[in-house]
């Protein structure tokens, strides 16, 4: 099991001589840190836990230079774990403390680097500064502390750090928490940015256990399947290249996944995690598929001779391109604020789809140079808004647009070919007094198809117009006859 | 924010069992901090007792207490009224929310004391 740090549990009191977290799910052999602010001039004793672990210092505890804020942290390797965990701190006096009890999973059973340990005071102002020694190994989880003078609503953030914060100045002493996960021995900066004049930081690693996460990063065949997997944190997975199947899958956080190739056959590239970024899969023939499942990813693209498909599920995704040169393309987003199809889905050949199901969504065009093309768009709840049916002409003046509003859960595509736009109107009376929105989406679909004829119409009557004109040349060549 | 679970202002004697205050987060709402506050109302020096809130999941959590005056954060004043505020975040830093259903708050009173206690959900 690779590293990672899978709960961080916050308690904050105003003047209290004890507190006791929530309850958490914890896993036995997990490294346990306990963490606490408090008065200058209050002693934090070690805590302890519902699983009867027992707690060391990780160094000293810290004060600040006007003896007014302190903070002390301390750790368990190895340790008990199980439902309902809880950390209890103590105190000699009645304090505003912020206590962080965090579980660093997948750790090794000495996972505590002693030689990564750093402690920084700092009266400077922010950026509060402390950089962790050189690793004992690469792969590890590096967990940072801060804590700060200030009143009023303070604000915490370190660069590369996820974080964990208290922003209440006025009633606790506030701090933070953060962790990264790293993969090379290289030291650690941990830049506390708060506007409070003084700070007290600390820094340390926990050791991965041995073989906790994969290492595989190419896997290469002539023919058949080569894959390359990674299941973990901080992972790279990088090429996988087959004259038959390629794939190349990550689930982890902050994980890059690159590049499938397969000459031919099938190409996959996935990942599913926050922070994770699925780029490129090339087929040269066959599938080839790029998705990301998170928040916060970002799918870009997907080529094949056959079909190549780009899927983003999620918050904030922006699934962009896929472009077959034969075949089937495909542009999903599923999630909040999605802007799924907001480009292309073009193949030369074959049929195109652009789909998206969000809150808010812009779809806009799904155009092959043959074959046929839908554009829909789907509410949260699974009901079509609106689908656009395209089926390219073999001549222009066949070209036909179909509509479907007479059924979200299932949209028939065909409509009859003869007179499209009675159809819509047809259509739309019956479905007026659904609601508004849909109202407006049938208004709006309306204009788009009243342009189209209007533009059809224009085309007939400049037909019309040169035909008059040829007329008027054969009629003034007969009258020169007569 | 939403206050759950209010008792008004009433003396608790010293007992050796707690006092038991129950209240419900219904479905569907979801609370991802909770704050218990008790007023010092002229609490005696000492310790006063401790707060245990007992979660639907039968997950604890809570903090305990001194009477006597103690000044504020920072000074300037003496403290009205001792809080603890729980919360927990998943690997991502997100809120993982607490479960809706019945929760119990034991009240171990030490020393005879005044108090209102409210517990609110965020």
């Amino acid at each position: 099991m690779a590293i990672t740090v899978p709960n961080v549990v916050k308690v904050t009191g105003s003047g209290v001589t004890t507190v006791t977290t929530s309850g958490v799910t914890t896993t036995t052999g997990s490294t346990f840190t306990v963490s606490s602010t408090a008065d200058f001039g209050v002693t934090i004793n070690t805590p302890t836990d519902s699983k009867s672990n027992t707690y060391g210092a990780l160094g000293t505890s810290q004060v600040d230079d006007t003896s007014a804020l302190r903070m002390s942290v301390f750790y368990k390797e190895n340790g008990t774990g199980g439902t309902g965990h809880t950390a209890t701190v103590t105190y000699s006096g009645s304090t505003y403390p912020t206590v962080y009890f965090s579980e660093v999973s997948g750790a090794a059973t000495a996972s505590y680097d002693s030689g990564s340990l750093a402690a920084a005071t700092d009266n400077n102002g922010s950026p509060h500064d402390v950089t962790s020694g050189t690793f004992a190994q690469a792969n590890n989880a590096v967990l940072t502390w801060v804590a700060c003078d200030g009143g009023g609503t303070r604000a915490y953030s370190c660069s590369g750090f996820t974080v964990s914060q208290e922003t209440d100045g006025n009633n606790y002493w506030t701090g933070a928490t953060g962790y990264k996960l790293v993969t090379a021995t290289t030291a650690q900066l941990a830049s506390w940015v708060d506007s409070s004049t003084r700070g007290l930081m600390k820094i340390v690693a926990f050791k991965e256990a041995a073989g906790g996460g994969p290492t595989t990063t190419t896997a290469t065949a002539a023919a058949g399947v080569a894959t390359v997997s990674g299941v973990g944190s901080s992972r790279a997975a990088t090429g996988g290249s087959a004259a038959g199947t390629a794939t190349v899958s990550a689930v982890a956080r902050a994980t890059a996944v690159t590049t499938a190739t397969a000459a031919a056959g099938s190409a996959t590239v996935s990942a599913v995690g926050a922070g994770v970024n699925a780029t490129a899969a090339t087929a040269a023939a066959g599938v080839a598929t790029v998705s990301a499942a998170a928040s916060s990813n970002a799918a870009a693209s997907g080529s094949a001779a056959g079909l190549a498909a780009v899927s983003g599920a999620g918050a904030s995704l922006a699934a962009t391109v896929a472009t077959p040169a034969a075949g089937t393309s495909v542009v999903s987003g599923v999630g909040s604020t999605v802007s799924a199809g907001q480009t292309d889905a073009v193949p030369a050949a074959g049929s195109a789809t652009v789909s998206a199901q969000a809150s808010s969504i812009a779809v806009t065009s799904a155009v092959p140079a043959a074959g046929s093309s839908t554009v829909s768009a789907t509410t949260a709840g699974g009901e079509v808004e609106q689908q656009l049916s395209y089926s390219a002409p073999s001549k222009r003046r066949e070209r036909r647009y179909n509509y479907d509003y007479s059924s979200p859960k299932a949209p028939e595509v065909a409509e009859p070919a003869k007179a499209p736009v009675k159809a819509v109107r047809q259509k739309a009376k019956k479905s007026i007094p659904a609601d508004l929105v849909e109202m407006l989406g049938l208004i709006e679909a309306s204009q788009s198809v009243t342009a189209q004829m209007m533009a059809e119409r224009a085309e007939e009557t400049k037909r019309i117009q040169a035909l008059q004109a040829e007329e008027d040349e054969m009629m003034a060549v007969i009258a020169c006859c007569l | 924010m939403a206050v759950f679970l209010s008792r008004a202002s009433q003396q608790y004697a010293a007992r050796g069992n707690p006092y038991t205050i129950n209240a419900t987060i219904p479905n569907g709402v979801t609370v991802n901090s909770i704050r218990v506050t008790l007023t010092r109302e002229g609490w005696p020096v000492g310790a006063v007792g401790t707060v245990t809130l007992n979660f639907p999941d039968g997950a604890t959590a809570g903090f305990g207490f001194d009477g006597g005056d103690i000044p504020i954060k920072g000074g300037g004043g003496v403290l009205a009224a001792s809080s603890c505020e729980f919360s927990r975040s998943d690997i991502d830093g997100n809120p993982i929310a607490f479960p809706v259903g019945s929760y119990s708050l034991a009240f171990k009173v030490l020393q005879t004391a005044r108090t209102a206690v409210t517990v609110e959900r965020f």
